[in-house]
């Protein structure tokens, strides 16, 4: 309950962050309770149901009930749907046009008045929006899904489960059904993972976790109990923390996935060395061996036999 | 050169395809909705206008789905069987639709308004149809961004790997081990799009996130020149300049996944962008209406439509809340008191048609 009330007492500002319009179809209301004699009864409606929702998504406790209707599933934000603040914008701004451009009068020049409002207004919605703050991922999603395709026709993707970096996963089951993953985009989405009771045992979210910092490298912080995991596992073979410990971390996390029922890997290509050198030792610890089958842009393909 | 032979007439029949599935996105909904309109009027002589007529049929076709979405879930159907069934159903309902229709149509042939009304010049119909064509050209074009938790796409993977609804976690392609929610389980979009998938040889991915979101653009302005019809009653010019600044919100407002824009835009494959996009704004234009009589039936399908393809409070959704706060506020504005207050700040005009 505590969370909520926050969301509500805070999500005004944050929804506003997001969409300025809201002071738009404030100026609406306003333009229309000062300037709105004589509505008819249609447009009277409109204009308490929009304020009516206005105010009640405004209201921290209205706001709370609201939430709770929708349901937890969505945040502060979706209550905003009930308003229509899209048709109240739009309304406003053709009455204030009509108005202002003066389309009443019937001369040469309505048209051209009609065009200068229009552009004032798109300056202004432009203003109050948000346009192009929208960022896609187009190289990564490239990359990932050659690796996709490349392994779509492969005969082993049918049989056994893929272990591979995140836009790989997240892009081979959007390019096809067949190929089954050792954890999916439920590991690291809460909202994705809503749909499902299902959770995943601690060795598949070390073995993500162990991913993550390949793909990210020196700039992703490893998780805490990832590095306890990791030390306490080469401390059982080695002594010391050379480069062994990390070639006999890397093994012992290859034979997890293994074991897990993961035997076709996918590797950013820039750790091929290392995955090699891990691959040789797993061979040598656990009588496991792998190659690799194959690489695309970005990305090394390896079978764990 | 025979493959690129081979190449370039396949790219030709997949664009047969795509113009062939839009067309009948179009006119099916359109046909069913007629039918069932001519019924719900059948003792007026109001005019059936397009727009009505195909939100009221797109309702259906979700009901339709929904329906062969449980029998798929839990009456075990598979896919294929399901699609066959999905035949049936359309064939049949299409054949009775036509029937009432053409019926209807040679009795009283002034009742269906296929286009808007005559009047006016063409300026503001070509600006507003230009910005349409223009975003249904993004929108059909541009590679599609995947807002939080939407799994649709990958759904429909999994149903067509396994031909079957839900037989395995469409994000890992495993079978459930604690199963999934039962509320979730029966959203019917992506059986509905598998089952338009499975009638046209168009990869599920393009379909969904590429060819659907330029059916539901189209739903929209229809909602909004429904509202715009209602708003402006014969004035042409308003209603093409209401819809001119939709389309520029649209694309003003479209960097976040509860924005219209963005629900039209990037993600109108989604249930809360069709929720949002047409059921919100056909029924608020039906609350504004007020013309219960009539109009019930079309809020009850969209109360249901709701229900059928968003997570909702047990089936509550948003449209039964809009509708019930308008009647609420139909009945305080009702009150002599208010009435008074009302008149003192509004003026007080009476109703108008």
């Amino acid at each position: 309950m505590r969370e909520l009330l926050q969301s509500a007492l805070y999500g005004p500002g944050s929804y506003f962050q997001s969409n300025h319009m809201v002071v738009l179809a404030l100026g609406v209301l306003l333009y229309f309770a000062v300037a709105g004699r004589g509505l008819g009864a249609r447009k009277k409606r409109l204009l308490a149901v929009t304020a009516t929702w206005l105010a009640a998504v405004l209201f921290p406790g209205s706001a709370v009930i609201l939430m709770l209707y929708q349901t937890r599933f969505y945040s502060y934000h979706w209550i905003w749907s009930l308003v229509p603040v899209t048709l109240c914008v739009a309304w406003g701004g053709t009455e204030l046009l009509w108005e202002l451009t003066g389309q009443r009068r019937r001369d040469g020049r309505r048209a051209w008045r009609l065009v200068g409002g229009l552009a004032v207004l798109l300056a202004l919605l432009l203003l109050t929006g948000n346009l192009g703050k929208i960022q896609s991922a187009e190289k990564e999603q490239e990359s990932a899904l050659q690796a996709a395709v490349y392994l779509d026709k492969l005969p082993e993707s049918r049989e056994m489960l893929l272990w591979a970096p995140r836009p790989v996963l997240e892009e081979i089951r959007r390019h096809t059904g067949e190929i089954r993953l050792l954890y999916g985009r439920n590991m690291w989405e809460p909202e994705a993972a809503a749909y499902a009771y299902d959770s995943y045992p601690m060795e598949q979210q070390r073995l993500f976790d162990w991913m993550e910092t390949l793909e990210k490298g020196d700039a992703y912080e490893i998780p805490l109990g990832l590095k306890i995991y990791l030390e306490d596992v080469a401390a059982v073979w080695e002594e010391g923390r050379d480069q062994g410990d990390q070639v006999l971390a890397d093994a012992h996390m290859l034979q997890l996935a293994a074991r897990q029922g993961a035997a076709l890997w996918v590797f950013p290509d820039r750790v091929t060395e290392r995955i090699a050198l891990a691959c040789g030792r797993m061979g040598q610890e656990y009588g496991l061996r792998a190659r690799m089958l194959g690489e695309t842009e970005g990305y090394t393909i390896w079978r764990c036999e | 050169m025979f493959q690129k032979n081979a190449e370039r007439k396949k790219k030709g029949t997949d664009e047969q395809m795509i113009i062939l599935l839009w067309l009948l996105l179009a006119l099916l909904p359109w046909l069913l909705g007629a039918a069932v309109r001519t019924v719900i009027c059948r003792d007026t002589s109001d005019v059936i206008h397009m727009t009505d007529a195909w939100i009221t049929g797109a309702l259906c076709c979700i009901g339709l789905a929904e329906v062969l979405h449980l029998l798929g879930t839990f009456g075990h159907l598979s896919l294929s069987r399901l699609t066959v069934l999905w035949y049936c159903c359309l064939a049949v309902l299409s054949l009775l639709s036509l029937v009432l229709v053409v019926w209807t149509w040679r009795r009283h042939g002034e009742r269906f308004r296929i286009l808007p009304q005559a009047g006016g010049n063409f300026v503001l119909p070509g600006l507003f149809l230009l910005l349409v064509l223009i975003q249904a050209v993004y929108v059909y074009c541009a590679s599609a961004i995947t807002a939080p938790g939407d799994i649709m796409v990958e759904t429909l993977r999994s149903f067509q790997a396994t031909d079957g609804i839900y037989q395995v976690n469409p994000l890992t392609g495993q079978t459930y081990e604690q199963g999934m929610s039962a509320r979730y389980r029966i959203l019917c979009l992506p059986t509905l799009y598998a089952l338009i998938g499975a009638s046209f040889p168009v990869d599920g991915r393009v379909l969904v996130q590429n060819l659907i979101p330029v059916v539901v653009l189209a739903g929209a302005y229809m909602a909004y020149y429904r509202l715009a019809r209602l708003l402006f009653d014969d004035n042409l010019r308003k209603k093409y300049l209401l819809l001119i600044l939709v389309a520029m919100v649209f694309w003003c407002g479209e960097s976040f996944p509860w924005l219209d824009g963005y629900a039209a835009l990037h993600g109108a494959w989604l249930g809360t962008s069709i929720r949002n996009l047409i059921l919100l704004p056909y029924a608020l234009s039906l609350g504004i209406e007020r013309d219960l009589r009539r109009s019930w039936p079309c809020m009850f399908l969209c109360v249901l439509a709701e229900a059928c393809i968003c997570w909702t409070f047990n089936g509550l959704g948003m449209c039964l809340l809009l509708l019930a706060m308008m009647a609420a506020l139909n009945k305080v504005g009702a009150w002599g008191f208010c009435r008074r207050l009302f008149s003192r700040i509004l003026g007080s005009e009476e109703e108008r048609p």
